[in-house]
């Protein structure tokens, strides 16, 4: 990588961050959806009303009954709050809601004329889509930021001793995730000229990628079919590393595995997709 | 030396359309060259081929010396491109297009800024470089992307139509700067148009296109002065049919959807001569004039069909665009 390379993708890349701040209302609408999904759906489910056991239980009995629920309960979810379940699983469905519209911003280029230009400067056709994925990865994190402290304000709470390790743990394995998905979908829109198209795909993909993950419910109680399909999707590698990280549950080897998946999937993504864009582009 | 160079050069488009079929050109370096046709002659083809946009599917082009497909990198360091299609990005203001098209070409930091400013001042947009591009008016954002098409001081610059869709004010703006950029930085000028008119008056060499063809390529004065002779256009009730074989003056008289061509050596003498000839047959003449040659009976006489400019056709679409593009 050569200097122009490196000046046209920080220009290009300079370029998108400038319009997205100047798109203030934009930014403050994309939250709507994920706040949504946290207040109605995460704050409605709250399980701890299921162990309220009726009236008239002798109190011993009460007791172990209460107590084989709340066992139940942290088999199932590792917590006896739902919502700290839900909350950090949604976390990287909503890096997906972002990611899957990284695309939009390159067929509009190509449909204003702004791309022809581009193609036309001595820089190699993968700095135009690199700088895209890039910019793509620095407004998912910082919306990330934003929805992870609204998450902690709606009462999310971490595992005993949470530190500043697992912190930079969250943060690394939502990129790779955002980076693994702005690459596809970026890449996808190489070759689309219209922006209906990306709006379908986007549409198409974000429910059964968030229904075939661990999001909302856990992996063991799916049918077998279901589940292979969660063990290749992404979203369930990021949300098990950091349902791990954030709030302690699940085991070593789980944690293993999905860190050489999460970090493969991004790599062979990333990769494919600078194919793409030297061939297509 | 040709600075561009081309053979055969063809493309056919995906569904058989074939857009460029077998264009031979020469440019040489240093000068204003102009390729002017209608519409859908293969203008814009001809200028994405070039620009390595798109790749021919027969024949070669040479640009500075560089082959247009194996190293298209190399060519792109050489040229500049305003595009037909507006590309500056109205989302941001002058300055930061121009410090965005300095970065794509390495040109970075101080530099950037000050090649930026100065460029700014050269197309008069010193006072308006802080401004969003959204804000511009059609002769402005032409001229920015002027400026942008000069960061890297290329050898040859590209323009397609670059005044389509102008005031005469902003035409006359941006043809004076074409032609200082020319004559003091010994830049060379490919341009196109459908306006012949101002293809004869800016251009040192002129190459009419049509059907994907080069059908005349030469200077202006040599163009007109090969057709030999004025034209005297005229419109009567009934035929001519060999009534006028006693002047002198007449080389050849053409039929051209319903009216008559009739080319002179002498127009000014010839046409009295042929009004009163008509006249002693009693054939009416419901117009004539007189026209002297331009380039537009240059077309007329290589292609045999009437050269229409269907200016108000490509007005319509530009309008549509800017429109869509403001939201």
């Amino acid at each position: 990588m050569n200097l122009t390379t490196l000046s046209g993708i920080s220009g290009l890349f300079a370029r998108e961050m400038k319009k997205w701040f100047r798109q203030k209302v934009q930014i403050v609408f994309a939250f709507v959806i994920p706040l949504m999904w946290l207040t109605l759906f995460g704050k409605s489910f709250n399980i701890a009303y299921f162990l309220n056991l009726p009236e008239g239980i002798p109190p011993d009995v009460k007791a172990i009954v209460q107590k084989a629920m709340e066992e139940i309960l942290l088999r199932v979810f590792g917590s006896l709050d739902y919502f700290n379940f839900f909350a950090v699983g949604m976390l990287s469905v909503f890096a997906l809601f972002t990611s899957m519209w990284s695309g939009m911003s390159l067929v509009f280029d190509r449909r204003l004329g702004y791309l022809e230009r581009f193609l036309v400067a001595p820089i190699p056709r993968e700095s135009i889509y690199l700088a895209k994925v890039f910019s793509a990865l620095a407004k998912g994190l910082i919306q990330f930021t934003i929805m992870l402290l609204i998450t902690f304000a709606l009462g999310l709470t971490p595992k005993q001793g949470f530190t500043a390790i697992d912190m930079m743990g969250l943060y690394m394995v939502i990129a790779g995730l955002i980076l693994a998905l702005s690459a596809i979908f970026t890449a996808i829109a190489i070759r689309i000229t219209s922006h209906d198209t990306v709006i379908s795909i986007a549409n198409l993909v974000n429910i059964p990628l968030m229904f075939t993950s661990n999001a909302i419910f856990p992996l063991e109680q799916m049918p077998d079919w279901m589940r292979v399909i969660a063990a290749v999707n992404p979203l369930t590698h990021s949300i098990t590393l950091t349902r791990y990280l954030v709030l302690g549950i699940g085991s070593q080897a789980q944690v293993i595995l999905s860190t050489f998946y999460l970090a493969g999937f991004t790599a062979v993504c990333v990769f494919l997709g600078v194919a793409a864009a030297r061939r297509y582009l | 030396m040709n600075i561009v160079e081309t053979r055969n050069l063809s493309v056919v488009y995906k569904g058989g359309v074939r857009a460029l079929d077998g264009l031979d050109l020469n440019v040489r370096e240093g000068e204003i060259f102009c390729l002017v046709g209608p519409n859908g002659a293969g203008k814009t083809t001809t200028m994405r081929v070039l620009t390595t946009l798109l790749r021919p599917t027969g024949g070669w082009a040479r640009v500075a010396g560089y082959d247009v497909v194996k190293e298209a990198g190399k060519v792109r360091k050489m040229i500049g491109y305003v595009p037909q299609n507006l590309s500056a990005d109205d989302e941001l203001t002058g300055m930061e297009n121009m410090i965005l098209q300095c970065r794509l070409y390495g040109i970075r930091g101080r530099e950037a800024r000050e090649r930026s400013l100065r460029l700014l001042e050269l197309v008069g947009l010193r006072e308006a470089a802080d401004r969003l591009v959204a804000s511009y008016s059609g002769g402005m954002r032409r001229r920015l992307e002027l400026a942008m098409g000069l960061v890297h001081t290329p050898r040859i610059l590209f323009l397609d139509e670059p005044t389509l869709g102008l005031d005469v004010h902003s035409r006359v703006m941006i043809w004076e700067h074409i032609r200082r950029l020319n004559h003091e930085e010994k830049t060379t000028i490919l341009f196109t148009t459908h306006y012949m008119d101002e293809a004869d008056k800016i251009s040192d060499r002129v190459a009419i296109i049509d059907h994907g063809k080069i059908v005349a390529m030469g200077r202006p004065e040599d163009l007109k002065s090969s057709i030999g002779g004025d034209v005297i256009k005229l419109k009567i009730n009934g035929r001519i049919n060999g009534i006028l074989s006693g002047i002198d003056e007449i080389i050849k008289v053409d039929e051209i959807d319903g009216e008559y061509r009739v080319k002179v050596k002498n127009g000014e003498e010839a046409l009295p001569r042929i009004l009163r000839i008509l006249e002693e047959r009693g054939i009416k003449v419901v117009y004539a004039s007189l026209v002297k040659p331009t380039l537009d009976q240059v077309f007329v006489e290589y292609t045999g069909r009437e050269y229409r400019e269907e200016e108000e056709h490509v007005d319509v679409r530009v309008m549509t665009y800017v429109r869509e593009r403001k939201r």
